[in-house]
């Protein structure tokens, strides 16, 4: 295998997201990050190309902000970068980013896996990885918990319905990998300092061989409305049988006791 | 008349409540069903005016039914596909919609459609807001959690056809070598109608049987926060409550010591009552439970089941 | 000027953040009953990648030395989870960079790969029961043998990490007055004559405090550090460092409690309304806040003339006394805002408390930083001695 690549997006961190008592959204100079789970696919991808001697290539996609997850990306071990850049994939839906990254994978040239993580931190759709196997072409499997390699062969595990899945693919292949498949290693002192001299190549979407029908959003957002809990926020103090009987007391009247 | 809109799971269990979904958008709905012939039969006394049965294939993952099922999409010129949110139903509804080249809304709170245009609304930022979007594609695919919808009855004089597709699964790459069965647990958190919560507020392993028994006492079955089962591993995984665990719609949902990150809450927000015990009066469960118990759980959970039992 | 950290020592910060939640921060308040250098704490450290810095990659080190602004980042963010595994970092490269600098090829070849790893821990033997700010008046006497080899006796006090493998010790060897007679030495703890003692500290206790006796202990001359009598100015370049690292470990401290705090007082409510919503609160905590700032950027500031090789004594001074102080100061104003159970073992906030408090003291007393920083400011005249003159005295 000559090099595998992981996909990452660049988020907000949710921590720096609140709601006020109207329902609005505030971000008041909100960081940004890797997310979360995709940390974990750029830790899979480090590995495995450490194992077989392969190139770890890191890929995103995203508005100017993304550029700066430079940094980030290749401290966590990738040898080299690429992202592509276009204001208008701010709002980009999963199917316009798949059908860029894909793009995007086949410019890159001599993949033959393609790592992504089970989704986002943002929005959490859970189908980038899916689509970028449709687009490729190539088959696709989900949720992994642990990949290595056994000479052309790929050895996957993860959760089934009835208990734990062995598979065994060939490449190519694309593979979203589950949230506990790792923990992603602590970049060390050399790592952070050496990010940056690291490769990152910026493209914009013109300059992939996409149509311009390809690069159309599937979705448009209306509207985002925060949400404020909507609750009774009856409290009761106390841990004897006054308490207890308040609480059941409570609990038929709502009818789901009794 | 409308075009169709199709239903899919993995587990033909879902395909009822997929229906009634389904139903709301069109008239005319049919099934995608990878099965038996009874399944196909279950589908169309539910409603399906077609059942388009797909032979399953031995050994082989989901993934691999994914064309078989965009090809049947194409082919019955359908507007939609419904499919269930299990990781399997996301991952297959996701791997079709580009085949499709459709736009998939994925774990849709609602869903409806006007003027054949289709719309949405899904929780973002781990909970914290609800998004809104309209779909622009030909064709729109949807996930839909489980138990949103009312399972669409069985009613032996409902007509249908089915229709045998044979699927492609038998040549996709990846294949299942092995399924080491996971140790016993018949518990289904997503089905119960009450469910116990342990967070890590409850300190040890040992702590467990006073949650059963209050489970017992209640009617409800036993789950818990991530860090409980990932980390203390005191429960296996598909018991653990959460945004990236299992999304929970009970009448009633109790937190025993469980703190209330929104990353728990997000999926256990949809119970219709929620209490919540916790010795920390800021603990933010309080802010998303109707009945806040502010108190040391080990007191607490004992009385509630003496209460309980003396009903 | 840039106010902002550089996109790498941002990325450190944001790992090192995640990397002490995870790893750290659990089980402080248990930890914090320990009496003695708590080496557990060692194998966290390594993953977080603490260890090894200045230490060459042959003896197991990183082979790089820490960046000065990051190594005030590193004892933020370890002080923001328990202040006792900031100084057990700290200590590991101020040991590095003296040894490496100043210790034999074969001192180094012996200890380093030991302590580059963390299987071995060097403390610290400056102060002595005699005498705490004046270091000038040292007593402890090593005496030169025949064979190039010391024997060195005394009485050492406050010693950090007294159940370590090794000390760095400051030992009088010559004959000039104060300071310009002082040697440093690298003693083993094993050796016969040297015994220890555990202190009953309120805080801190998992760097183990103590004193050090050392009775007609045998050195061998690999084991000097420097040139004889060279000894001073390394354990001043120590404090440049320090003094700003161990504000900004308090500083870690205040600022977790504080987040504490914050929250609550969002949620509690008094006469109606919530805590927050009163400027006996609002006004404090931004008072607080404002003093811990600044002491914040004063340490930044004090590190950033130390990365350009300038002198900083005074910066380190002003962050140390005015950084602890300012921590000190606002834990108290959190630990009251927190109502009753802020007296209790529910709170972090006493626990912290009881750490930054030894800083009062610890590495330069609020007094000594007070007054170092006030002859840079305003001239030797605002010291209270007369700095002593080297003298033409030879030593034995």
């Amino acid at each position: 295998m000559e090099k595998i690549i992981v996909c990452y997006k660049w988020v907000v961190d949710e921590n720096d997201i609140s709601v006020d008592y109207d329902g609005n959204i505030k971000m008041r100079e909100p960081s940004y990050k890797v997310s979360l789970y995709d940390r974990n696919a750029i830790e899979a991808g480090t590995q495995l190309a450490e194992k077989c001697g392969a190139q770890c290539v890191a890929l995103t996609a995203g508005d100017a902000k993304s550029e700066k997850s430079r940094k980030e990306a290749l401290c966590a071990g990738p040898s080299e970068g690429f992202a592509v850049i276009d204001d208008a994939l701010e709002s980009a839906d999963s199917l316009l980013t798949a059908t860029i990254l894909s793009a995007a994978i086949s410019k890159i040239g001599d993949a033959q896996l393609v790592i992504c993580g089970e989704g986002s931190g943002d929005v959490y759709a859970q189908q980038v990885g899916p689509r970028i196997a449709a687009a490729l072409g190539w088959p696709l499997l989900t949720y992994a918990t642990s990949i290595e390699v056994d000479g052309e062969k790929l050895r996957i595990k993860r959760d089934g319905s009835e208990g734990t899945e062995l598979l065994e693919a060939v490449l190519p292949l694309v593979v979203t990998v589950a949230g506990d498949c790792n923990t992603p290693r602590m970049p060390g002192l050399k790592d952070v300092m050496g990010a940056g001299k690291k490769p990152f190549t910026i493209w914009s979407p013109s300059e992939l061989n996409c149509s311009a029908e390809e690069l159309v959003n599937g979705l448009a957002t209306m509207e985002i409305i925060g949400n404020r809990p909507d609750r009774k926020n009856i409290v009761i103090k106390g841990s004897g049988k006054e308490a207890a009987d308040e609480v059941i007391r409570g609990l038929i009247s709502e009818g789901v006791l009794g | 008349m409308s075009k169709q809109v199709l239903v899919f799971s993995e587990l033909v269990r879902n395909i009822p409540e997929l229906i009634t979904a389904a139903k709301s958008l069109s008239e005319s709905v049919s099934a995608v069903v990878i099965g038996s012939e009874e399944d196909a039969k279950l589908a169309i006394a539910c409603g399906a005016q077609k059942a388009f049965l797909v032979d399953v294939v031995a050994d082989t993952p989901s993934e691999a039914y994914a064309s078989t099922i965009a090809a049947i999409v194409r082919d019955a010129d359908a507007s939609a596909l419904l499919a269930s949110l299990t990781p399997k139903g996301r991952a297959v509804a996701a791997f079709v919609a580009q085949m499709l080249n459709a736009s998939c809304g994925s774990e849709c709170k609602t869903i409806q459609k006007i003027d054949e245009t289709y719309s949405f609304s899904r929780a973002i930022y781990g909970g914290k807001a609800t998004s809104f979007e309209r779909a622009s594609t030909e064709v729109f695919v949807a996930t839909i959690p489980l138990r949103s919808f009312e399972a669409a009855a069985s009613d032996q004089t409902n007509q249908g056809e089915i229709i045998r597709v044979a699927s492609q699964a038998a040549t996709y790459p990846v294949k299942i070598v092995e399924v080491v069965p996971r140790e016993g647990d018949s518990v289904d958190v997503t089905t119960a109608s009450v469910v116990v919560c342990v967070g890590r507020g409850v300190v040890k392993e040992d702590d467990l049987p006073m949650v059963n028994e209050l489970a017992e006492a209640i009617g409800g079955v036993v789950g818990c926060t991530r860090p409980i089962a990932m980390d203390f591993k005191w429960f296996p995984q598909d018991r653990y409550i959460g945004l990236s665990g299992k999304s929970i719609k009970p009448k009633l949902f109790i937190g025993v010591g469980v703190s209330g990150q929104i990353q728990c809450l997000a999926g256990a927000n949809d119970s219709k009552v929620i209490v919540g015990i916790n010795k920390d009066e800021n603990a933010p469960i309080f802010e998303y439970s109707d009945y806040g118990v502010v108190a040391d759980l080990y007191e607490f959970v004992p009385a509630l089941i003496a209460s309980i039992k003396s009903l | 000027m840039d106010f902002d950290f550089t996109d790498e020592e941002l990325l450190f910060q944001k790992h090192l953040r995640e990397g002490v939640e995870r790893l750290i921060a659990p089980g402080f308040k248990e930890r914090w009953h320990y009496d003695g250098l708590n080496r557990d704490l060692l194998p966290p450290l390594k993953e977080l990648g603490l260890l090894g810095f200045a230490w060459p990659e042959e003896y197991g080190g990183q082979g790089v030395i820490l960046p000065d602004i990051m190594h005030g980042i590193a004892f933020l963010e370890l002080g923001r989870a328990d202040c006792s595994s900031s100084i057990i970092f700290g200590a590991t490269v101020e040991c590095a960079e003296v040894l490496m600098e100043l210790g034999t090829k074969e001192l180094q070849d012996e200890w380093g790969p030991r302590l580059a790893t963390g299987e071995a821990y060097c403390g610290y033997c400056f102060v002595e029961p005699g005498m705490g700010t004046d270091l000038g008046n040292i007593q402890t006497r090593g005496e030169l043998q025949e064979d190039g080899s010391w024997i060195i006796s005394g009485d050492k006090a406050s010693v950090s990490f007294c159940t370590s493998d090794a000390f760095i010790v400051a030992v009088r060897t010559g004959d000039q007055p104060g300071a310009y007679g002082v040697s440093l030495f690298f003693v083993p703890a094993d050796l016969e004559g040297v015994s220890v003692s555990i202190y009953e500290d309120f805080g801190m206790k998992e760097i183990g405090r103590g004193g050090v006796a050392l009775r007609n202990d045998r050195v061998p001359a690999k084991y000097l550090l420097g040139e004889r009598e060279g000894g001073f100015k390394p354990i001043m370049h120590i404090f440049d460092a320090g003094r700003p690292a161990l504000a900004l470990m308090c500083i870690g401290a205040a600022e977790t409690v504080m987040e504490q705090c914050v929250e609550y007082c969002k949620q509690r409510e008094v006469f109606g309304q919530k805590l927050s919503k009163y400027e006996a609160i609002s006004f404090g905590l931004i008072e607080h806040k404002t003093k811990l700032d600044l002491a914040k950027m004063m340490a930044f500031k004090a590190f950033w003339l130390r990365s350009q090789k300038k002198w900083n004594a005074k910066e380190a001074g002003q962050a140390k006394f005015y950084g602890c102080e300012a921590a000190f100061e606002s834990i108290w104003f959190c630990t009251r805002a927190f109502g009753h159970l802020g007296y209790t073992s529910e709170y972090d906030a006493l626990y912290r408390l009881a750490d930054v408090m030894g800083f009062a003291w610890g590495d330069g007393s609020w007094e000594v930083c007070k007054m170092v920083a006030a002859r840079d400011e305003f001239g030797e005249e605002y010291l209270p001695y007369t700095r002593r003159k080297r003298t033409d005295a030879v030593s034995k």
